[in-house]
């Protein structure tokens, strides 16, 4: 077991899960003393049909404040700051964010103003500038992936300034994350394998990055078990909806661990290529994940070994020499993205050159590396990662992973 | 398997555990808006020296600490009384308890008066009946912890409390107070955790967030209470201080483990090894944690016939992924227990036969069992006196469990 000189782990939110937790809103409502909810979503969430499961459930116990289902994808101060006017005007007291990333960090930035009776989100910009609670905050994540429910951060736009606004504080967190089957059980194959495969990067890099401690190692082992038995299943049988519920289980144990000890190159890479092409996040962390864990082969491969077992399983395990463990981990991971890229017709991107957008065209270009890399190095994730990681090394994982070609480890520098 | 139906996990506890662990604690007051907190000591806590590195703790903060270090071993009202003056009086506005046992049961019924009315610990007793987040309350453990600091209970009088809100909001290890504890405290606290934690682990309905939590505790405690009882000062037994150095870490882990069995107690009800030690713990010399150590692989073998107890995962836990995956699959849980006795056969060894192997060499007579299930059901109508009586004439011969 490996024990850091110094470590902490917090998770404070009530994880509340099952196939039927929807309804027990109304009760953890008069728990938390509040009454009448301000639900957000974004519209693709009201056109999947989850925010009428959401009302349908709730509806009869609780007085609805207002729905605002116009949070768009990249969220900023206008929207928080109308959201605020909203929750005033219907005399709202506790918050309802039913949705991925952008929900619910829009959820959160609004939880500051109303609980601050403030107007001027900017003046609790940056880490820990909050002091004491804030109001009721129930989040239902509706992706199974991102594992912004357990994150202490919110990041919001200022379109106006072109820049995006960190907060953090363990105040932003929600009061309870519900894990309901129903809010994942329409989610399509590519989607659903994108999301599970961003939740899987959140576990493996939680466990090989620098800030890793005992705690976290648990809850990532135990997410990567859960996604490697559950994810391909999932794909192939869309209505399974325990299936769906132990993913959406490990996506919040995966969040639970990175929240934690943070992630590393995978995440660099991906925020990066995200920002310059927009592809989505989940694509771009499938793609990167066996890239990371060979960029970082020569400084942790006793942890890279040590995932085969809840990737593979005992059989798999015990019949690997221990020499070879850590390149079979990269190898399974590889074989995932294969498997997920046939099971869903091709649409699971397996590297860089396959990621097409809506219209059949490719979406990222070998002209935007330059940029990627550039923007890569400043990257904060870049921080936790074992090896030090520089434009160069940048430019070397993006022409790898253009066309699936293992990472020549030779070609790593050393940094670190 | 999996838990299909509805699970609610919450761990509010922020740990942190190390090397100036306790220089953390004036920043993360900060982040309660905290400026003066009050820090309470046990008597034992005095007598160990931990009031020094606690105080330094807060030298360049520019904080003013409170001390009171007269924490008496069963504190009354009238302790909480003149405590609430005092923290009201100095206005403080957070609580630090340093130590075990007495003083976190202090703390915990201290806070829900300082946070709230004086008639609170009226209307707050039983179960749930505190509606709010009450001041902010840190604990830093003594190596003897039990982990019940860890979990959401508290008695004082013949008032008893039990809220998520009396969990501790910030927990602070540090290798300063871990330092000296006597070989019998560490093992009680230790087999209480593994006994909790495995319990947990093995439910046949698994709960995936308290997995992580019983995982860490049961691996953490079959790696390091056995070096750390190793390396005790043999000179001087079982009975004696402990050394520190080599053995700091395992140490540490140690008391992490036990607080987080503490807090993996709170979330399951006690299982049928705890109920029993502590009813047997009435009839002999032993504590309820090493009573508990010595039942478990019993308990857990009639949980797995009796209830599908998955004791096979427990392997995992115990041995590792290489052990768990090189023995056949119908084996594990036979080795699981294996290991368990093993454990208790080396602390026999190690403690010059203080840690028994068996309910026989504990002097327990089994005449007296029937006696004890009788007095545990008339407290306790659900309790499974046959399975009671099964695992204790087991545990008495040392013989497993292999058919109810």
């Amino acid at each position: 077991m490996y024990l850091p000189e110094y470590c902490e782990f917090l998770s404070p939110v009530q994880i509340a899960s099952g196939h039927h937790v929807l309804e027990k809103i109304p009760g953890f409502l008069k728990a938390l003393n509040a009454k009448r909810p301000l639900i957000l979503a974004d519209k693709g969430v009201t056109a999947a049909g989850l925010i009428g499961i959401v009302e349908d459930a709730i509806k009869d116990n609780v007085q609805i404040g207002a729905i605002d289902d116009d949070v768009p994808p990249d969220s900023d101060l206008k929207v928080v700051s109308r959201l605020s006017d909203v929750y005033r005007k219907n005399n709202c007291d506790a918050i309802i964010a039913v949705g991925g990333g952008s929900v619910l960090d829009t959820a959160k930035g609004l939880n500051i103003l109303v609980s601050e009776d403030a107007d001027n989100l900017m003046e609790f910009a940056g880490a820990n500038k909050l002091k004491r609670p804030l109001k009721p905050f129930i989040a239902i994540p509706t992706t199974a992936g991102t594992g912004s429910e357990l994150t202490m951060a919110a990041v919001i736009a200022d379109h106006d300034n072109f820049i995006k606004i960190l907060f953090g504080s363990r105040f932003l967190l929600p009061d309870i994350a519900i894990i309901d089957s129903r809010m994942t059980l329409t989610l399509p194959a590519f989607f659903t394998a994108a999301t599970a495969m961003d939740a899987m990067t959140h576990a493996v890099e939680s466990y090989i990055c620098l800030q890793k401690n005992p705690l976290s190692d648990a809850h990532a082992l135990s997410a990567i078990s859960l996604i490697s038995k559950n994810l391909l299943n999932v794909i192939r049988k869309p209505d399974d909806q325990e299936g769906r519920l132990l993913l959406a289980k490990a996506a919040t144990l995966a969040g639970m661990a990175f929240s934690n000890s943070t992630v590393g190159i995978v995440h660099t890479l991906g925020h990066s290529v995200g920002g310059v092409c927009g592809v989505p996040h989940g694509t771009c962390m499938s793609i990167f994940l066996p890239y990371g864990l060979e960029y970082n082969y020569h400084l942790v491969n006793p942890f890279i070994a040590e995932l085969l077992f809840p990737l593979a399983g005992p059989e798999v395990y015990a019949d690997t020499p221990e020499n070879k463990r850590a390149e079979k981990t990269i190898e399974y991971i590889r074989q995932l993205n294969q498997d997920l890229h046939d099971a869903t017709g091709g649409r699971h991107a397996r590297f860089l050159s396959e990621i097409l957008n809506r219209d059949g065209e490719q979406m990222v270009k070998k002209s935007h590396f330059d940029a990627i890399a550039r923007i890569s190095i400043g990257d904060g994730t870049k921080f936790y990662n074992p090896e030090e990681i520089d434009y160069d090394d940048s430019m070397l994982v993006l022409e790898a992973s253009w066309d699936g070609r293992p990472l020549n480890r030779n070609l790593v520098k050393k940094n670190a | 398997m999996s838990r299909t139906d509805y699970s609610d996990f919450l761990c509010p506890i922020k740990f942190c555990c190390g090397k100036l662990a306790l220089e953390t604690l004036p920043a993360e007051l900060r982040v309660y808006n905290a400026r003066k907190p009050l820090i309470l000591f046990s008597n034992k806590a005095v007598i160990n020296g931990l009031i020094d590195p606690v105080k330094q703790a807060f030298d360049d903060s520019e904080m003013v600490a409170g001390i009171y270090d007269g924490v008496p071993e069963s504190p009354t009202l009238s302790t909480i009384r003149e405590l609430s003056d005092i923290y009201i009086k100095n206005g403080h506005d957070a609580l630090i308890a340093v130590g075990s046992g007495s003083v976190m049961n202090l703390a915990k019924v201290l806070n829900i008066v300082v946070s709230g009315e004086p008639g609170d610990l009226k209307t707050c007793q039983g179960e749930d009946k505190i509606t709010k987040p009450l001041n902010p309350f840190f604990v830093v453990p003594e190596a003897s912890a039990t982990g019940l600091m860890a979990n959401g209970s508290a008695c004082i009088d013949n008032f008893s409390f039990t809220s998520r809100y009396l969990i501790p909001d910030y927990l602070a290890i540090d290798p300063r107070i871990v330092q000296q504890e006597t070989v019998g405290v560490i093992i009680d606290a230790a087999m209480r955790a593994l006994s909790s934690s495995s319990f947990a682990y093995t439910l046949p309905d698994t709960d995936y967030f308290i997995d992580p939590y019983a995982y860490l505790a049961i691996q953490t405690i079959c790696e390091n209470l056995i070096p750390v009882i190793e390396n005790a000062d043999s000179k001087k037994g079982f009975k004696d201080y402990l050394i520190m150095n080599d053995t700091e870490k395992g140490k540490m882990a140690l008391v992490t483990a036990s607080v987080i069995g503490g807090f993996i107690s709170f979330c399951q009800p006690a299982g049928i090894v705890m109920r029993l030690s502590e009813a047997l713990s009435e009839y002999c010399q032993l504590s309820s944690g090493i009573l508990a150590g010595l039942l478990l692989p019993y308990g857990l073998e009639y949980a797995m016939l009796k209830e599908g107890y998955q004791t096979e995962k427990l392997l995992l836990a115990l041995a590792g992924p290489d052990v768990y995956s090189r023995t056949p699959e119908n084996e594990r849980g036979k080795s699981a227990m294996g290991i368990l006795r093993d454990i208790q056969d080396k602390l026999f060894h190690l403690t010059d036969g203080y840690i028994p192997r068996t309910l026989a060499g504990a002097g327990i007579s089994e005449n007296q069992f029937s006696e004890m299930i009788e007095r545990m059901s008339q407290n306790d109508e659900g309790i499974d006196s046959k399975g009671c009586l099964s695992i204790l004439n087991h545990a008495r011969e040392g013989r497993p469990v292999s058919d109810i």
